[in-house]
């Protein structure tokens, strides 16, 4: 049944992302052109208010990808699960935990698809834009190729760095989901105020998160400065490399450790809450 | 098979200062059509949802089939809300694909006869519906399932006089000999002509369950005039 939850959930979530994915492809090699083209290095007003407008409109709908993104997470959970809409939800006759799978994973899916959509567009405006040409291409694998001897050494190091980056990045974001998730859950409970307690949970969660990582997080970099000042006082630069990577990695793996606690954290609860405490109006 | 549907035991509810259900309990029996009839406000709706799972009871029990709400009831539940609970920007077919898609019992034809007989497209968007037409689409959607239990919410409230002739031939007739339709309402006199029991429940506890027949001979009045007796304000 997961997999038909899954289905109907891309297919609900997809008509909300695919227009702004489709309307950001559109509109970037228009708002480039207009910059591009306003920019006559002349003193001009109207072309001078042109250029200013296309640059920030374009600021604007980048930031509308992101902000949008999250927004429909919110939107497609809290109808889904609290209003009307969770009337057929929960007489579905599937598991609690698969119906919030069944959100989650549409929703990490839809919001990596915004930063790749996001890539795209910073790409094809840099190019209409004129600062990249088929020389930037060849200069740049020019240039990699000149310098890959000396990072050989690395290229495996590199490789599982991007690797780390990329899981580092989808646990932050399933658990940032899930926050929502539990805000929603523990606002339901309520039997006025609903929507305000689901901010007021999601705040508080955020500040407590923030403050549980930092400190966990301080003895690493104390670890991690006093390895810099060791290298720095003995001249042994040759280990910096190494130092930094370790550290990079140490890092990445506590984040990502601390991130699948702090999901389960959150899941269980709002598993708790929809399958025990459901208080639909 | 065992010959009970349902069993509620002394299920309590309080929202806030109200007691929505108060050591309510009942007995429900396979194939039967049994109006659940009480004045607004008096619990109907908050057992409906229990028996669904949409909201958890304070106190008590609730067993369908012998097994709590969960899973294994949904499967055999028929239940229509008395909200537009359906997806708003779906059209009919794709709410068809979807009923198909999770309920097992989902008989695609019968819903698409009891379209066309309602007159009804199944390229409508859901949104652009009237309030009557969209219940007339939910009632089609649940009673097209082969459940075991119907759970039906006011399901001709908002629908004109001709299409609720229509709609109660359709429970009348579209549910199998095993199945019992539990029908909340107020319009009683609609729907007494169909229904084999009534419950009658008043400030959330249970006041009177009997057979139609029995109440018919015992008082020698209809459920109509009972009820209106009954709930004298």
């Amino acid at each position: 049944m997961l997999g038909k939850l899954l289905k109907h959930e891309f297919i609900a979530t997809g008509r909300m992302y695919v227009p702004v994915f489709i309307g950001t492809l559109i509109l970037t090699p228009l708002l480039a052109l207009l910059i591009r083209f306003s920019d006559i290095g002349e003193e001009s007003n109207i072309f001078n208010m042109f250029l200013a407008l296309s640059i920030f409109g374009y600021i604007m709908m980048l930031l509308a990808v992101f902000i949008s993104s999250l927004i429909f997470v919110i939107i497609r959970f809290y109808k889904s699960m609290t209003t009307e809409e969770a009337y057929l939800t929960f007489t579905l006759p599937v598991k609690t935990s698969n119906v919030i799978l069944s959100k989650l994973i549409p929703a990490v899916v839809c919001m990596v698809l915004s930063f790749v959509i996001f890539l795209i567009s910073i790409f094809l405006f840099t190019l209409i834009m004129g600062a990249l040409t088929p020389h930037t291409f060849s200069d740049f694998w020019r240039g990699f190729t000149e310098a890959y001897p000396y990072m050989e050494d690395y290229s495996s190091t590199f490789i599982s760095m991007i690797l780390v980056t990329i899981l580092s990045a989808l646990v932050a974001l399933a658990s940032l989901v899930l926050q929502v998730y539990v805000s929603i859950a523990i606002g339901q409970l309520m039997n006025s105020h609903r929507l305000l307690t689901s901010i007021g949970v999601f705040i508080a969660l955020f500040f407590v998160i923030q403050l549980l990582t930092t400190i966990i997080s301080i003895p690493i970099q104390n670890d991690y400065m006093r390895d810099v000042m060791f290298i720095n006082e003995s001249g042994n630069y040759d280990r910096f490399a190494d130092v930094m990577f370790s550290n990079y990695f140490f890092s990445s793996f506590v984040g990502i450790a601390e991130n699948i606690v702090i999901g389960a954290g959150l899941y269980i609860p709002t598993w708790y809450i929809f399958k025990k405490k459901l208080n639909l109006e | 098979m065992n010959n009970i549907i349902l069993e509620a035991n002394h299920i309590a509810k309080r929202f806030a200062s109200t007691l929505a259900l108060n050591d309510f309990s009942v007995t429900l029996e396979r194939g039967k059509i049994i109006g659940l009839l009480g004045p607004n406000g008096s619990g109907k709706t908050t057992m409906l949802k229990i028996i669904n799972g949409l909201l958890v009871p304070d106190q008590g029990t609730v067993k369908i089939a012998g097994n709590a709400p969960g899973t294994e009831s949904k499967r055999i539940i028929s239940y229509l809300p008395d909200k537009n609970y359906l997806t708003n920007w779906m059209s009919v077919k794709q709410l068809i694909n979807y009923y198909a898609d999770f309920y097992t019992d989902f008989d695609r034809e019968k819903a698409m006869d009891m379209l066309k007989r309602l007159g009804l497209s199944e390229d409508m968007k859901f949104k652009t519906m009237s309030k009557g037409t969209k219940e007339k689409v939910q009632l089609i959607l649940v009673m097209s399932r082969n459940a075991e239990l119907y759970c039906l919410d006011e399901p001709i409230g908002g629908v004109d006089p001709a299409a609720r002739d229509y709609i109660l031939h359709t429970i009348l007739s579209n549910y199998s000999k095993n199945a019992t339709v539990l029908i909340s309402t107020h319009l009683i006199a609609d729907i007494e002509s169909v229904l084999d029991d009534v419950i009658f429940i008043q400030n959330g506890s249970l006041r009177l369950h009997a057979s139609v027949d029995q109440i018919r001979e015992e008082k020698n009045m209809s459920i109509d005039s009972l009820f209106r007796e009954v709930y004298r304000c």
